[in-house]
């Protein structure tokens, strides 16, 4: 057995917190090592000084004179002091609420006294969206052709064209536009939304 | 306090006389001073080995307790809770006391308690255990703060460990280890005079 786990175990046992299985452990282990039973005697006498100190020893005087004292504090802080600060607290508060009703009321008159907006409608401009993918385009010619490529996809599928029928520069052709369906404006407009988000 | 009351009061429990001293009851409350005083005292004297500051902290501790009744939700028993008070009260005087002086200056040489000296003993036996008593003392006083509150509680007054625990605000291991490592360090310190000295008494 580890010592520095039996003399742990000592300092338990000199205050009877140890359980029967270690106490029988550790008197086996003292009956083998002199070192811990050397650090056990040391402990017990130590611990046998200790019980062994004097307790001062106050006079009957002392305690009467402790008890006045005391008393005359704890009278100082019974009722009229407690009452006197708790009016005073009340006050505090009592300053404290009114003062924040005031600047709610100043808050509230001053957010109904100011003129007030009409609330901006937002609402999705197909040509500003194309005013805008156009200016992205720029002079960039991959955007174009990814731009052109996305719309012939988009063409491909809902109208169940082949890629040779459809002119590869619609953007540049406004009669392509002219052409068009409502519902098919509406294709490519919820198509546009779809790319701006991305 | 006069007998009168105290022969009225002596035999409540605790927890009677706490509630009633939350209603302001003043003799109910000095009735639990009573009960607890010497206690405290000596709880606070053996981490300030002054009577003077021990006085003036267990004033403080029952004037705190008095003021702090209402909040006592009465989890703990009035004692643990008293306790926690003054040593809580105690171990930050040491701090802040730790902080103005020297140890040296810390530990008084009390005129006013004259501990009664063991008449059995020789005059060479008395002043050997005097010199090992202010051996002992030192030692004590120089455990760091936390060794020293448990080692007070369990060593001096004969707590257990679940006790100082409660005291304390921490684990019964916690108190286990921290006994443990204060006499691991006071047997070291009095090595000699443990070897030497004591046996000699």
């Amino acid at each position: 057995m580890n010592c520095k786990k039996i003399r742990k175990w000592l300092s338990d046992s000199i205050d009877k917190e140890l359980g029967e299985k270690r106490q029988y452990i550790l008197r086996s282990h003292l009956e083998k090592c002199g070192l811990c039973r050397a650090y056990q005697r040391s402990l017990e006498e130590i611990q046998e000084h200790i019980e062994g100190f004097e307790k001062p020893g106050l006079s009957p005087e002392y305690w009467r004179d402790f008890h006045f004292r005391l008393k005359t504090k704890l009278i100082s802080f019974e009722p009229e002091k407690r009452t006197f600060r708790s009016i005073a607290w009340q006050w505090k508060w009592a300053g404290v609420v009114a003062s924040v009703i005031v600047v709610i009321a100043i808050g509230l008159s001053l957010f109904f006294s100011l003129p007030r907006k009409a609330a901006e409608i937002y609402v999705f401009s197909f040509e500003d969206s194309f005013e805008k993918v156009y200016q992205e385009i720029g002079n960039n010619p991959e955007l174009a052709n990814l731009f052109n490529l996305v719309i012939l996809a988009s063409i491909e599928e809902n109208l169940g064209l082949s890629p040779s029928e459809i002119n590869a520069n619609l953007y540049d052709d406004p009669l392509f536009w002219e052409s068009l369906t409502e519902e098919e404006i509406a294709l490519l407009e919820s198509e546009i939304k779809k790319e701006m988000k991305s | 306090m006069s007998n009168k009351m105290n022969g009225q009061m002596e035999d409540f429990a605790d927890e009677r006389l706490v509630e009633q001293a939350k209603d302001g009851n003043l003799k109910a409350f000095e009735a639990l001073v009573e009960r607890y005083q010497e206690r405290i005292y000596h709880t606070i004297y053996g981490f300030t080995r002054s009577h003077q500051d021990t006085d003036d902290l267990a004033q403080e501790a029952f004037m705190y307790a008095f003021k702090s009744l209402k909040n006592f939700k009465q989890k703990s028993s009035f004692y643990t809770w008293l306790y926690r008070i003054a040593v809580n009260l105690a171990l930050n005087f040491l701090k802040k006391r730790k902080k103005e002086k020297g140890r040296e200056d810390f530990v008084e040489s009390s005129s006013f308690l004259e501990r009664a000296e063991s008449s059995s003993l020789s005059p060479e036996g008395r002043s050997v255990k005097k010199e090992l008593e202010e051996k002992l003392q030192e030692a004590i006083d120089s455990l760091p703060l936390t060794y020293k509150a448990s080692f007070l509680l369990v060593a001096f007054q004969g707590m257990s460990h679940r006790q100082a625990a409660q005291i304390l605000c921490c684990s019964e291991n916690t108190v286990s280890w921290r006994m443990h490592k204060a006499r691991k360090m006071l047997q070291a310190k009095l090595k000699l005079y443990v070897k030497e000295g004591f046996h000699e008494l």
